[in-house]
């Protein structure tokens, strides 16, 4: 898809969520550089087949949160310099993903050293891919 | 007792053909703005309340508000602010659209002519062609075109999908996301295509042999059910039924069992403790899971 | 009204086609001439027939395709819900839709007419008439939306299929079986001036079409999408409707069928019977329909029985005891259609029943006889009150009325009426005959008829050529002898009165007028003399002549334009009907009852301002003696108003009111 943003019914994840953490991770991953325009609601909207309000929420959390900014006329852009998430909401989504991982791991009676190390893989793969991206 | 900020409120509503009861005491609240879907198999009375909202057919029982009035005595009215979409394309066959579109136009106040005919043109829809030899995809287009041209407060779909393509199911849904983005219109919407609903809708109710199984926000109902496959006895029957037990049957990885009462910590507390798979679901599972009663078939 | 002609506007746009099809169509009739079976016809006039009847099948076509499928067709096939889901009340709906229709089976029947009038020649249609179309332009307006009303009703019962479809044929059966029995009750009475009749049925047809707009309208706005509702709320509005108006109509006429005594106004012709209290009276009841009814009523106790209705009653007599009563009442309900009371029933005979009545019995039971006549004459009781002589259209017959046994009978000689058929006696009829003359009027012909039940024949024994209108003839106290004025005697100039051996038509004595008087009445006394009313200019007289032979004493009555005989009031005191000329200017008659005492030449009025009852049409005829008789006690107002004036003690009662 051309946004980059992809919606699972299947997630336990409010949609609007999602579509939240797709932009952080567009965002985070460089994918959408600072100032770089959004779809609009309406677009993105027509393009998952989603309501519109349920874009707009995600937009109106990432706007609350500095990721975004809304040009009043133009559209809807990524912040010139997104903050980085508050130390509590940083420590809690991060053992958020956490959990999931584990979850996963104990799941898959993976030990905790298999679940470093794909971590780590993870981790690398992603930091080389954003340089690659920039 | 009608509330005209609240586009469509059912409560305790009974409709009755003969010995046979379609929907009996059935309750309901679409919010405004939102987009309530109400679904069913076949034959689960939908139908029939939307023509009890429509003003189109009497109440056996109960009671019904749309835009805070009753429907049945100011049907005329209301239908100045709703637009409708039939289960059955139902305008005149023998009028070409450039007619139908006229004769609304001279009908309604504040017509939007302009935004009528660029719909139409966006699908390609032949004006001058009669609607009854339309395509059933063109004619899905045209009534809902119809049913937007006055710039309604409440849309009211019933079943609009049925006997569509892929494409031009699609089509109809983009054109419903556009009319969502322009104007916050409520919507209420009886389906059984669960799949493009899901994003759609805000709120769904889920009808059963006339009765409401579940009438809450799309986003709640999907954060308390689960699916949970368990090793054999690995959680006790009280324990189940404390996490709001639903089905449970014994399927090709053992026992799988759908619970209505989960949140996002004990979620991840059964999945620590090991032994059990939980698994979200999609609203399509929990309809089938909700409706389907066992007999129904797998998701 | 704005909603209503959208509705209407779609509904025509939907179905174009058809007045494209009716304008096709309308050349049908200039190919029509050019069909072999109407050559030799003048092809001006085949083309206007045929348009005419294209024209006619077309709107009658599209009414009732139209009626059956714009409501109940739309139910069925689910797309009413297209209207019924815009701003469009259920009444403008329905009201579109019947405008639609109506609309489209107007511009049918035009179109396809149109080319033939204006090509096919207007000189045609001036022959024509324009009249005469213009006069079927009501039928042509009004069919359609009659046909459309009822294609509708039909529609949504049918398509229904349900068991309320028993109920509409009950409701149906109800509906024709009132509004038939409202029809009948009200068509006993009126007979052929039917102006009630026809105002009922045109109500009852008009509430009908509305019944069956208002049943549509509710359909729709009750049953909506459901079309088993629409067809309840249908039935229910419309039997419920005609159901009323069926039954009010019967509750009218029944009404109208039962007024009391008490309600009738301005009586017409009376007939009292020759002695005792009894009266017939012909009277108006304004308040209920201004039916004109036959009643019998006592004058002595003011008790009244409702003979019938006027129309159905024919002739009527008492026996000469005042104590039965005959008369014959039709049996016809006409022929024709019961539905259209247009139709002519002028032309239809007549079965009437001969009806008696005793008057001695308490309870007043008109008892009807098996005797049936066709178009009852004339109808005579005999002395006795045992038999009776009746008057039809085929013969002259005597019945004995207790067996009801044809005793004697004579066929009417052909080219004959029979007029007047009197009992003098128990066996000897007296018989008036006319015949229509070209030079003269009516020709009369007077005979004795002897009853001879062993023959079962009536005998002439005797008759006389010469005799003059049936009115002019009187029987004595005994009932030996007759009098009766004659002209044209081969022995006497001018006119004169004949006294007969009534057994044997012997002629007795002659009195003949004198040159210049003319003869207005004669008749007998109670104990034989004769009397006889003449005037000459404006001088009345009467002549008293003795039990034998002809001298006679005038009695000068005054000035007079007309005059007849009365009865006897008192032995020797005769009442006399005079019309008193007041001199001018202008010069007047009016009404006055005279007393004459034929001993002292003495003439009283009698009761000024009031004249006495008028002899009835079958009392005119009246020819036997009656002292102190009902007759000398009846009197009536200017406005037609029965007084009763009891002989002894001169006490006035009001029997009937007048107008």
């Amino acid at each position: 898809m051309g946004s980059g943003i992809h919606v699972d019914f299947n997630d336990a994840a409010p949609i609007w969520h999602q579509i939240e953490e797709g932009v952080r991770r567009l965002v985070a991953s460089g994918a959408l550089a600072p100032g770089a325009p959004l779809p609009s609601v309406r677009e993105l909207a027509r393009e998952l087949r989603i309501n519109p309000a349920t874009v707009a929420k995600g937009y109106q959390r990432l706007v609350d949160a500095g990721v975004l900014q809304v040009r009043r006329g133009e559209g809807t852009f990524v912040a010139d310099a997104p903050p980085v998430a508050s130390e509590a909401e940083r420590r809690r989504e991060l053992c958020d993903g956490a959990r999931r991982l584990a979850a996963l791991a104990v799941t898959l009676r993976a030990s905790l050293d298999e679940a470093k190390a794909a971590l780590e893989a993870a981790w690398e793969e992603l930091v080389q891919g954003r340089k690659g991206g920039a | 007792m009608g509330d005209a900020t609240v586009p469509v409120q059912v409560s305790g509503l009974q409709v009755r053909y003969g010995a046979h009861w379609a929907v009996r005491e059935v309750s309901f609240t679409a919010p405004a703005g939102g987009v309530y879907a109400l679904l069913g198999r076949n034959g689960a009375g939908k139908s029939s309340i939307v023509r009890c909202l429509l003003g189109q057919q009497r109440a056996s029982g109960g009671r019904v508000w749309l835009l805070g009035a009753d429907p049945w005595r100011r049907r005329a009215t209301l239908m100045r602010r709703v637009g409708v979409v039939p289960e059955e394309p139902d305008a005149p066959p023998a009028l070409s659209t450039r007619q139908l579109t006229a004769w609304c136009a001279r009908l309604y106040r504040g017509w939007d002519a302009g935004r009528v005919a660029e719909r139409l043109r966006r699908f390609a829809v032949p004006v001058d062609v009669p609607f009854g030899s339309l395509s059933k995809g063109q004619k899905a287009q045209v009534m809902l075109a119809l049913a937007l041209g006055h710039r309604p407060e409440l849309l009211v779909l019933d079943d609009p999908t049925l006997g569509l393509d892929a494409v031009a199911r699609r089509a109809l849904y983009e054109e419903l996301v556009d009319e969502l983005a322009d104007r916050a219109t409520t919507v209420l919407l009886t389906t059984h295509d669960l799949t493009a609903v899901e994003g759609i809708a805000s709120h769904v109710g889920v009808l059963a042999a006339g009765e409401m199984l579940v009438d809450e926000p799309l986003e709640s109902l999907k954060a308390r059910f689960r699916r949970l496959r368990l090793a054999s006895s690995a959680l006790a029957t009280p324990q189940l039924d404390q996490l709001g037990l639903v089905t449970s049957r014994r399927g090709p990885w053992g026992l799988e069992v759908v619970v209505s009462r989960l949140d996002e910590g004990g979620a991840a507390r059964l999945a620590a403790s090991g032994a059990v798979a939980v698994e979200t679901m999609n609203l399509e599972e929990i309809f089938v899971t909700l409706v389907g009663n066992g007999a129904g078939g797998a998701a | 009204m704005r909603t209503t002609l959208l509705v209407a506007w779609k509904e025509l746009a939907e179905r174009k086609h058809v007045l494209f099809a009716a304008a096709l169509s309308s050349a049908l009739p200039f190919l029509a001439p050019l069909a072999p079976w109407f050559a030799g016809w003048p092809p001006g006039e085949i083309r206007l027939a045929a348009a005419a009847v294209v024209a006619g099948i077309l709107a009658v076509g599209v009414a009732v395709i139209h009626g059956s499928s714009t409501v109940a067709g739309e139910v069925a096939a689910r797309r009413l819900s297209f209207l019924l889901s815009r701003p469009l009340g259920s009444f403008a709906i329905w009201t579109g839709k019947m405008l639609s229709g109506l609309v489209l089976a107007w511009l049918v029947a035009l179109l396809s007419f149109l080319p033939t009038a204006v090509l096919g020649g207007p000189e045609l249609l001036r022959d024509r008439g324009l009249e005469s179309f213009s006069e079927d332009l009501h039928l042509v307006i009004l069919a359609p939306l009659v046909l459309l009303l009822l294609a509708n009703a039909l529609a949504a019962m049918l398509r229904d299929r349900s068991g309320w479809l028993a109920f509409d044929l009950v409701g149906l059966a109800a509906v024709a079986l009132l509004s038939l029995w409202a029809r009948n009750e009200l068509e006993t009475m009126t007979g052929s001036l039917g102006y009630l009749v026809e105002t009922v049925t045109t109500l009852l047809q008009v509430v009908a079409v509305l019944a069956l707009f208002v049943a549509g309208a509710v359909q729709v706005a009750a049953g909506r999408v459901d079309g088993r509702r629409g067809h309840r709320a249908l039935s229910a509005v419309l039997w419920g409707i005609t159901l009323i108006a069926a039954a009010a109509a019967l509750g009218y006429g029944r009404w109208i069928a039962a007024p009391p005594f008490s309600a009738a106004r301005d009586a017409g012709g009376v007939v009292p019977a020759p002695t005792g209290s009894w009266l017939f009276v012909e009277a108006r009841v304004p308040s209920r329909g201004n039916v004109s009814w036959l009643w019998l009523v006592d004058a002595a106790s003011a008790r009244a029985l409702r003979v019938g209705p006027d129309a159905k009653i024919g002739r009527l007599s008492f026996a000469p005891d005042g104590q039965r009563a005959v008369w014959s009442r039709s049996l016809s309900l006409g022929e024709g259609s019961r539905w259209w009371p247009s139709a002519a029933r002028s032309t239809a005979r007549t079965v009437d029943q001969l009806v008696t009545l005793d008057l001695a019995e308490p309870a007043l039971r008109p008892r009807g006889t098996t005797l049936l006549f066709d178009g009852v004459r004339d109808i005579e009781l005999s002395a006795s009150g045992r038999r009776v002589a009746v008057v039809d259209g085929e013969r002259v017959a005597v019945f004995d009325l207790e067996g009801e046994r044809l005793l004697a009978s004579l066929g009417r000689p052909p080219e004959a009426v029979v007029f007047v058929a009197r009992f003098v006696g128990e066996d000897l009829l007296v018989v008036f005959t006319g015949e229509r003359s070209d030079d003269r009027g009516w020709r009369w012909r007077m005979a004795g008829l002897a009853v001879d039940p062993s023959h079962r024949r009536l005998v002439e024994v005797w008759s006389c050529d010469r005799a003059v209108s049936p009115s002019r003839w009187f029987a004595n106290a005994a009932g030996d002898r007759l009098l009766h004025y004659a002209v044209g005697l081969s022995d006497v100039k001018g006119g004169a009165w004949l006294e007969r051996e009534v057994r044997s038509g012997n002629v007795l004595r002659t009195f003949p007028s004198e040159p210049e008087w003319w003869p207005w009445a004669g008749r007998y006394l109670a104990d034989g003399r004769v009397v006889l009313a003449e005037s000459r200019g404006r001088s009345g007289r009467l002549r008293v002549v003795e039990r034998e032979g002809t001298a006679a004493r005038v009695i000068a009555v005054g000035e007079l334009a007309s005059m007849a005989l009365g009865p006897e009031i008192r032995p020797g005191v005769l009442l006399l009907w005079a019309e008193r000329v007041i001199p001018g200017p202008p010069p007047q008659a009016v009404p006055e009852s005279l007393a004459v005492n034929l001993e002292t030449g003495e003439c009283e009025v009698v009761e000024p301002g009031l004249r006495f009852g008028e002899p009835a049409p079958a009392n005119l005829f009246g020819h036997t003696v009656d002292v102190g008789g009902l007759s000398a006690s009846l009197f009536r107002t200017e406005n037609n108003a029965l007084v009763f004036r009891d002989p002894r003690t001169g006490a006035r009662r009001t029997l009937l009111r007048g107008r």
